[in-house]
């Protein structure tokens, strides 16, 4: 459109100016500042127009169109420009805030199970859901309940399977988890079926097998029928729940007073699978716990017929379960509290 | 128990397989701690017969020894100081391979100039063949042992390690082992032989006159005089045969003896009839006072009740332990007197223990040894001396004197019964042939067997212990494996069982290791956490006494009567020094995190009764809370970090509209004054948390900059009271108006207080209440500390307009003013202090 006017060429010339600002604007800011002057209630473009009441009549639409056709085009364009510096701004931001993504994370704080307990808890939990009940007792204990009613009377040879240590002549601090067998039948009937976890003691020199003080876990069957191929069922359960159904467990015959028959269960090596290694001392399998049927006399001492009843019971060491799991071969691991050590059990 | 297989083969038929062999015997209930092979390496050992010897110039030590081997003569220079011309030695040449270094290798021997002469051949010791420890002198083979032949053909042996059972004295015997391998092989056993040789003088006389003044501690006296006895060296079959079973060879008479009682499992015991005064023996206990010097040549208090043996004017031994010195057998013994007895089993362990004194003996006689066997064991001892004494024997009539013991009963026993326990079927076809095997009589009626153990096997009493014999017999692996029918209930985990697990876990989940600690400790340990004088006053060191009381217990350390040692003497009353132990041992290598609990149990005396056992936590913390990183800054943990743990705790028991942390009511020696406070739940004492006390931190080796921090948990107060919160609230529907105030107070006012007059006045309106800042300094005022809080007001029932939020602020800013001397400081900014959320 060529329109022959002054006041035209000066509404073209505000649009090549306005134009070239829009162009040249690098910020939001600067773009709202243009907005502002060219088409503000006081921007050029309105003064411009304000020039219009003083053209003839003819004229006026013309330029009136010409006016409303450069706003729009400056509109459009500054919108064009909002949008473009806006993504612009953005991808600056972004760039600015980039982060070296291989450096490490945050090292949240993390809770360190001790792996004896973490054993122990395994094994109970293990236990629970085959149908045990809970149960503890007192770490020191009447040598009447930690030997004599299980079928060690005093000055019997079997004592010496369990050095002791003494509060005073009838009182000690208990050697295995066993008296609470003899203190949960005295106050129950049959059926029963139990495991007692705890801290037990034994007045031995400690090295990397053996401690002063261990954590047991004793378990106990008594109802009508129980044999010792459920006491065998029950065990392989444990192992392979434990170890997983791969790892080898054989039962061989043992002595312990208050049980009769007795086993013991052996696991295979974990570095050898039994064919014998430096790691389990060329011995193949290693001792993991001991077992038996309740001896008759444990029965009857609690009052029950041992013509109708029957029972096992079992006394395991989460340090063993851990170390053959772990392939640990030094039990003073456990007892050193060592970060560095623990740390691996997060 | 070491029983070499080259003397078990005297009574049983071996397996071919020594691996096999040592299978059968666990897998049937014979306990092998170890197989020692004697002759590992031994490839290259020959016998050798030295026939010259000379000092090289110059030393006094060495010997150049002149051998003949195999034909060839040879040179060995040794240092060995038993060489003696006419020995017959183990040798090694040059090029073959010795068996043992001092480090238990075998190597190859090199030629090696020892004071300029170079042997052509190695003398072994014991210790070099690794059959004992024994490196003073070379080993000298006895006189009649053939020269030039290889030493492996002449004692490569295999000994078994065998552990028995308490209840199987039987097998610390070769016998009782042979016939375990028998039954286990199937096979049968060789008894030994009493036949006594051609020439022995067999007299009517009665050996000698014998008194058992309590028949039941000696069930069974048997006396057996020999005479014409001539005291020398065993024979090499013998001596060899014993020190194979580790024994040291003496002489013939005490060889003979101990023989006996490694083969047949019966201590036996020879006097020299001569030196015993008056020509009886006696049986009976010590009085006080008496004494006797043993053939360890110690002079012995014999305590009272020992029992004792007696010739017709005092004590000549102790029975079943130990002989007497006086009346023992030497070189010019002509005449024995052998007992054969048997003792009471309790009253040989007490003795032994009273006298610090075991001896092979005594440990077979602690375990029983039955009285059936002295009259084999007193035929078979002179069986053998008379075999190897250089001149024929005269043998008198045994003396016996036999008091009452129990009757072996007899087992009535169906295979249905013994069935029912092992949960396999047990014919009486299997069974039979199996008892049969291990000794057993059986005679079998209408299905029910009657059996009779044999003399050996006291330990047999019932059914239960027959089941055992048949299934170890058939193997374990023979029995089937089942699970115990399911007709209990579950039952739910005990609630304390219960919480301990909860605690752990939320302790766990907020990154604290758990720890394993002694419960046994020493005086000193615990005293650390004391002030040491007068003397230490334990009641300032429990959480909540009055529990204690009230458990009837006082405060003072549980102790044992026969400690280990010092540092495990007694039963810890508190988990803090361990916790503190476990700090100071980490902070040795680091100082981050160093976050530790323990829940276990502290220990109370009572009297006449077990000691109170107390459920605890303990919790310890040092060093900075993160860990060092580049994005991380390393803070020390602080009083509030304890805190905010110990009420985790709290809360995680239900507690916390019951509990409350106050300044402590007393001195607590550990704890700094400043930064410790006690934990009340519904009042009463529940646990001490704080800043350990510089001074105790010293003691523990935690030093500064590093500050430990420390509390404990009388986790049967809390766990008495705990439950779990069942009234699970809404999520608001309305908008809350929040409001931060700054009020100062004079510096002593507790924060506790604010918040409860806060809440008071706050009341239903009021949702929450938190500290955000804790300001003293300029524009406070001395002696004033501002504390600034964020209130968050919120309505149940509409959305609550900024005046009503005001109102109610203005009636809590008051009443801080009127109870605490609180001062609103300034106004804050209207749009900053104000903040309006949604639905927060
Ligand atoms: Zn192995």
């Amino acid at each position: 459109m060529t329109v022959e006017s002054p006041l035209a060429d000066r509404i073209e010339a505000t649009r090549t100016q306005a134009l070239d600002a829009i162009a040249q604007a690098s910020t939001l800011d600067d773009l709202e500042a243009l907005r502002i002057r060219f088409l503000g209630r006081k921007g050029e473009l309105t003064t411009a127009l304000s020039a219009m009441g003083k053209l003839p009549a003819e004229e006026r639409p013309r330029i009136g169109a010409l006016a409303n056709e450069v706003k729009r085009d400056l509109e459009r364009r500054l919108e064009e420009r909002e949008q473009a510096l806006g993504e612009e701004a953005l991808r600056r931001r972004l760039e600015t805030e980039r982060v070296d993504v291989t450096l490490p994370g945050t090292d949240w704080p993390r809770g360190i199970r001790h792996p004896l307990i973490q054993a122990l808890r395994e094994v109970v939990d293990i236990f629970r859901r085959m149908g045990y009940e809970v149960i503890e007792g007192p770490e020191v204990e009447w040598d009447e309940y930690n030997f004599t009613k299980l079928n060690i009377p005093p000055h019997h040879p079997a004592r010496d399977m369990w050095e002791s240590l003494y509060l005073s002549e009838d009182m000690l601090l208990r050697t295995h988890t066993s008296p609470a067998q003899a203190r949960i039948m005295e106050s129950r009937q049959p059926p029963l079926r139990v495991i007692v976890p705890g801290r037990c003691y034994r007045n031995e020199a400690e090295d990397a097998t053996h401690g002063i003080q261990f954590l047991q876990i004793e378990g106990l069957v008594v109802d009508r029928g129980i044999t010792l191929a459920d006491l065998k069922g029950t065990l392989h359960a444990l192992c392979a729940a434990y170890f997983g159904p791969q790892r080898k467990i054989r039962f061989r015959p043992s002595y312990f007073p208050f049980t009769e028959p007795s086993a013991e269960v052996d696991v295979a090596c974990a570095v050898c699978g039994g064919a014998r290694c430096r790691s389990c001392g060329f011995k193949g399998w290693l001792e993991l716990l001991g077992s038996g049927m309740v001896h008759p006399n444990v029965l009857r001492f609690a009052g029950y017929d041992p013509e109708v009843y029957s029972g096992f019971a079992f006394g395991m060491g989460p340090d063993r379960l851990a170390i053959q799991r772990y392939a640990i071969d030094d039990l003073r691991v456990f007892r050193e509290n060592d970060l560095r050590f623990l740390e691996q059990f997060r | 128990m070491k029983a070499p297989l080259s003397w078990l083969a005297d009574y049983v038929d071996l397996p071919g397989s020594i691996d096999d062999l040592v299978l059968r015997l666990i897998m049937s209930g014979t306990e092998v701690e170890d197989v020692v092979r004697v002759g590992e390496h031994w490839q290259d050992v020959r016998t050798a017969r030295i026939i010259a010897l000379e000092r090289p110039p110059g030393s006094n030590r060495l010997h150049v020894a002149t051998i003949e081997m195999a034909g060839e003569t040879l040179c060995s220079v040794t240092a060995a100081p038993n060489v003696e011309v006419g020995q017959t030695v183990p040798a090694v040449r040059v090029g073959g391979v010795v068996p043992r270094d001092a480090k238990g290798r075998p190597f190859v021997l090199q030629p090696r100039p020892m004071m300029g002469i170079t042997g052509d051949a190695m003398l072994l010791s014991a210790d070099e063949l690794g059959i004992s420890e024994d490196h003073d002198g070379i080993l000298v083979l006895p006189p009649e042992t053939p020269v030039g032949r290889p030493l492996l053909e002449i004692m490569g042996d295999t000994i078994l390690d065998v552990q028995p059972t308490a209840n199987r004295p039987d097998e610390m015997s070769m016998v009782g082992i042979a016939r375990e391998i028998a039954a286990a092989t199937e096979t049968f056993l060789r008894e030994p032989d009493t036949s006594l040789p051609a020439g022995t003088r067999v007299s009517d006389e009665s050996s000698i006159p014998i008194t058992v003044e309590d028949s039941t501690l000696c069930a069974r006296y048997t006396g057996l005089r020999i005479e014409g006895v001539r005291v020398g060296p065993s024979p090499s079959w013998l001596s060899r045969k014993l020190e194979a079973a580790g024994v040291r060879s003496i002489n013939n008479v005490v060889d003979a003896g101990n023989f006996v009682m490694l083969e047949l499992g019966q201590p036996v015991h020879a006097f020299d009839y001569h030196r015993l005064r008056g020509a009886a023996v006696g049986v009976r206990v010590s009085r006080a006072g008496e004494r006797l010097t043993t053939l360890d040549g110690v002079d012995r208090a014999v305590p009272e009740g020992t029992l004792l043996i007696t010739d017709g004017e005092g004590p000549v031994a102790i029975a079943g332990i130990m002989g007497g010195a006086g009346s023992e057998v030497s070189d010019d013994t002509r005449a024995l007197l052998l007992e054969s007895a048997n003792f009471d089993r309790v009253s040989i362990r007490r003795s032994s223990r009273a006298l610090g004194l075991r001896t092979e003996a005594s440990a077979r006689f602690e375990r029983g040894v039955p009285p059936e066997l002295t009259e084999l064991a007193a035929r078979r001892f002179v069986a053998i001396l008379a075999s190897i004494n250089p001149e024929p024997l005269t043998v008198f009539a045994l003396s016996d004197e036999v008091g009452r013991f129990p009757p072996i009963s007899s087992i009535t026993a169906t295979p249905e019964a013994v069935g029912r326990l092992l949960g396999v079927e047990t014919p009486a076809g299997t069974m039979v042939p199996t008892l049969e095997r291990l000794g057993f009589e059986v005679q079998s009626s209408d299905g029910t067997l009657t059996i009779h153990p044999p003399f050996w096997r006291r330990d047999v009493e019932g059914v239960a212990d027959i089941a055992e014999e048949v299934a170890r017999s058939r193997g374990y692996d023979q029995i089937p494996e089942t699970l115990p029918a399911q007709d209990i209930p579950p039952a739910p985990l005990p609630p304390d069982l219960a919480w301990e697990d909860a605690i752990r876990d939320i302790l766990l989940g907020i990154g604290f290791a758990e720890t394993w600690t002694d419960t046994l400790t020493g005086r000193d340990a615990l005293e650390r956490l004391l002030t040491a004088s007068p003397s230490p006053a334990w009641e300032q060191m429990v959480v909540n006494l009055a529990g204690l009381h009230q458990h009837g217990a006082t405060p003072e350390p549980v102790a044992l009567i026969n400690a280990p040692t010092r540092e495990r003497a007694i039963l810890r009353g508190t988990l803090l020094s361990s916790l503190l132990d476990v700090v100071a041992g980490n902070l040795k290598h680091t100082r981050e995190r160093l976050a530790f609990f323990e829940l276990s149990r502290t220990f109370f005396p009572r009297a006449g009764d077990l000691p109170y056992e107390r459920r605890t936590l303990g919790i310890a913390l040092a060093g900075d809370r993160e860990a060092r990183a580049w994005n991380r800054r390393p803070e020390p943990y602080d009083f509030f970090d304890l805190k905010g743990a110990v009420w985790a705790v709290v809360e995680r028991l239900g507690l916390s509209g019951m509990a409350s942390v106050e300044q402590l009511d007393r001195p607590i020696p550990f704890l700094h004054p400043g930064r410790a406070a006690r934990l009340l739940i519904n009042g009463a004492d529940a646990g001490l948390l704080g800043d350990l006390h510089p001074t105790v931190a010293e003691r523990f080796e935690i030093e500064p900059p590093t500050r430990a921090l420390v509390a404990e948990l009388d986790l049967d107060t809390l766990m008495a009271a705990a439950h779990r919160d069942l009234s699970i609230r809404q999520a608001p529907r309305f908008p809350s108006v929040k409001r931060d105030i700054s009020v100062s107070f004079p510096a002593d006012v507790p924060a506790h207080r604010v918040e409860e007059i806060v809440r008071a006045e706050g009341g239903e309106l009021l949702r929450s209440v938190r500290f955000v800042d804790v300001y003293a300094g300029p524009g406070v005022g001395p002696d004033r500390k501002s504390l600034s809080m964020a209130l968050d007001f919120q309505s149940k029932t509409q959305t609550l307009t900024q005046e009503q939020a005001a109102a109610v602020q203005d009636r809590i800013v008051r009443a801080l003013q009127r109870e605490l001397g609180g001062t609103l400081r300034g106004s804050p900014p209207a749009g900053s202090a104000v903040r309006e959320e949604a639905n927060s």
